[in-house]
């Protein structure tokens, strides 16, 4: 069965990319292009996802989200927003949404984040080992095997490898990685992503013919399921 | 700092008490010069008033003689000896022949031996120590006199006036100094709530005003001061509206022609007719998300910039832990490159926004890895003094070409000596607007080899 994801966004240009983007992910979407009717929409039926926008006619998107957080409405909201400052990060997180997305952004990023944010509203505990091909990462004891043999690797290479590993099969971008394994909300000048990425990339290699961490155009990367 | 300066000696600099000191010195003064005037002129009037009294005495005992002869003046001067005259002064009348010989009075010679005629003589009485004023008179043909005055009531007199003028003077100079310390304490208090105004909107808190307009000078100071900031106030919202509208009318077609170009992609991939498109496309996505982040960069710029003296959202932030977390980032391409974090920190919380304080660092950090020859030390340090804290970050690299460490601010400004290192000459204008943010000073220094740049804080209070 499909899930069920609402858009509220006054760009009808972006709200049908945004819909398009969902329903590569087996997301049936619905737009509403004002506040109060996103308001209305979003209270009246479960969502398995709500989309919104900031500056909207009717209702501004934070307002939509606090009185949903008022109604205890649960589900996880994306705000996706053209007001991109740490300080308006805060303010939407603060008023109650699970993620905010600076516009404009990759197609990568918002699946990416999407792909996070319903593995965290989902109720089932953390796993305790998560495998992925042949690699086998122990959250707990913080070790990694790969086809039995043990990789040491340093506690970012570690969150690194996680992170990907939890998008297994799918692009990672650098400003989610630097977000989970370094909690900085913006992009350095040099790719010191990509050089941590390369070393961790040698670790988890050695002795194996194909690498199972592959790059994206340069945005971002991807632990394969299988190596090339 | 001059602001941190010992208050006694910001006080010793102070015009305004240089001011009011002036004032009161000079008013002092005239006043001591009229005391003196009262003290001389009574002075005088009494010195003449005992002269008058001698003078007719030397005159009248000269008629004696002139009338009567010796006897009759030798018995005038014992009648005389030790009497109380009308005036109240003893008198003293010596009597002494032309040829040096006593005739009659209380000194066996004179005290002063050639004193010219009418020559006014001051002494003191040897066996007594009372001090006596006379007058010498050579009568021609006759005798010589010395008729003298004791000083006792005139010095009396003298000291009565000394204590009633010493009253209203002490009176004079303690009113003077309680006025000039309150008139000047006021002045000052009111200079000082413009100056510390200033500092503080110069430390970033835009919403600081004077207030207390009256209608003096200093009123109007503090409202043309007033008036000022909020002109900048208004101007600064003004920018920030402008920089919001500016984001939102010009990420959203960004955003669109992006996401548009990511799907022709997706589609160009799913048709092998068009699959030829795929490296243009691939090449318009990448320029598309380099316009972006520059864009991103320089709006980021402006808004820091806007946000600045905007306390809302600050909150304490260690610098250390900042200074961890860019190390934590940039080791791995710090070894890459063959050059070395040498890190030398002391906690000190500032008050700040931690993202755009760590992205702060991490330009400097970045900039100073990129600039940096193999095999070098990058010095990352943090010092706290006082309430100072200072974080410098020094490399060593080729440093800043002369003259430019006025434009390494600027938006978009590159030195030429960069050559082939990447970039947009937007790291150093933010990590200016995010030190303009917190009201911190920001300077680059030649350090011979390499840059030194020197970030100056105060620390949070509490």
């Amino acid at each position: 069965m499909p899930q069920r994801a609402l858009i509220i966004e006054d760009d009808a240009v972006m709200a049908a990319h945004v819909a398009d983007l969902l329903a590569g992910r087996d997301f049936a979407c619905e737009i509403v292009a004002d506040g109060a009717e996103g308001l209305r929409r979003a209270a009246a039926a479960p969502w398995d996802l709500i989309v919104t926008d900031r500056m909207l006619p009717g209702l501004e998107g934070l307002d939509v989200v606090e009185r949903l957080r008022a109604l205890e409405v649960p589900t996880p909201v994306m705000v996706v927003s053209a007001l991109g400052l740490a300080g308006d990060r805060v303010a939407g997180l603060e008023r109650g949404a699970d993620d905010y997305l600076a516009k404009p952004f990759s197609d990568d990023e918002l699946l990416a984040r999407v792909h996070a944010l319903l593995r965290r509203a989902r109720p089932e505990p953390h796993p305790e080992i998560v495998l992925v091909g042949d690699i086998e990462i122990r959250i707990k004891a913080r070790t990694v095997h790969r086809a039995g043999r043990h990789v040491a690797l340093s506690p970012k290479e570690f969150e690194l490898l996680r992170c990907l590993a939890e998008h297994a099969g799918r692009f990672v971008p650098r400003a989610l990685l630097l977000e989970r394994v370094w909690k900085l909300r913006f992009d350095p000048q040099t790719n010191v992503v990509d050089v941590h990425v390369s070393r961790l990339r040698g670790k988890i290699d050695e002795g194996f013919a194909g690498s199972v961490i592959r790059s994206a155009r340069g945005e971002g990367y991807m632990l394969a399921l299988e190596p090339a | 700092m001059s602001a941190a300066a010992h208050p006694l000696a910001r006080l010793a600099r102070s015009s305004t008490l240089r001011l009011v000191g002036t004032i009161a010195a000079v008013f002092l003064a005239a006043t001591l010069v009229l005391a003196l005037t009262v003290w001389t002129t009574v002075a005088t009037y009494i010195e003449r008033r005992i002269l008058d009294t001698i003078r007719t005495d030397a005159a009248g005992l000269e008629a004696v003689w002139r009338e009567a002869g010796v006897e009759a003046l030798t018995r005038a001067v014992e009648r005389r000896r030790g009497e109380i005259g009308a005036d109240g002064h003893r008198r003293v009348h010596v009597v002494v022949s032309a040829g040096g010989d006593k005739i009659a009075g209380d000194f066996d010679a004179f005290p002063n031996d050639v004193a010219p005629d009418g020559e006014v003589v001051r002494y003191r009485d040897p066996t007594t120590a009372t001090a006596f004023t006379g007058i010498v008179r050579h009568i021609p043909d006759g005798p010589d006199l010395l008729v003298a005055h004791d000083r006792a009531e005139h010095d009396a007199v003298m000291r009565d006036l000394a204590r009633e003028l010493a009253l209203p003077i002490a009176f004079a100079l303690a009113l003077t100094l309680v006025v000039a310390a309150v008139v000047g304490r006021r002045l000052i208090d009111r200079i000082e709530r413009v100056n510390a105004t200033a500092r503080a909107v110069e430390a970033g808190d835009l919403a600081a005003r004077v207030g207390g307009h009256g209608p003096d000078e200093f009123g109007r100071l503090a409202s043309h001061v007033d008036a000022m900031l909020d002109r900048i106030a208004t101007l600064m919202r003004g920018v920030h509206h402008l920089s919001d509208q500016i984001a939102h009318e010009t990420r959203t077609p960004l955003a669109r022609l992006r996401s548009r170009l990511e799907k022709a992609r997706r589609e160009a991939e799913r048709d092998p007719a068009s699959r030829g498109a795929l490296p243009a496309l691939d090449d318009a996505i990448a320029e598309s998300a380099e316009l972006i982040a520059v864009f991103s960069a320089l709006l980021d710029i402006a808004r820091t910039e806007a946000a600045a003296g905007d306390a809302r959202g600050l909150a304490r932030v260690d610098l250390a832990e900042v200074i961890a977390d860019v190390v934590d980032l940039y080791e791995a391409v710090a070894e890459e490159r063959d050059v070395r974090l040498e890190v030398a920190t002391v906690p000190a919380a500032v008050l700040g926004e931690r993202m755009a304080l760590t992205r702060m660092v991490a330009n400097l950090v970045d900039n100073a890895v990129k600039f940096s020859p193999e095999g070098a030390t990058i010095d990352l340090s943090l010092t706290a003094t006082g309430g100072d804290v200072r974080l410098e970050v020094r490399d060593r690299g080729p440093g800043l070409p002369a003259g430019f460490e006025a434009t390494a601010f600027e938006r978009f400004t590159r030195a030429e000596t960069v050559g082939a290192v990447p970039g947009h000459g937007l790291g150093l204008p933010f990590v200016r607007a995010v030190a303009l943010r917190h009201g911190m000073k920001i300077e680059l220094e030649r350090a011979d080899p390499g840059l030194r740049a020197v970030i100056r804080a105060r620390v949070a209070e509490g």
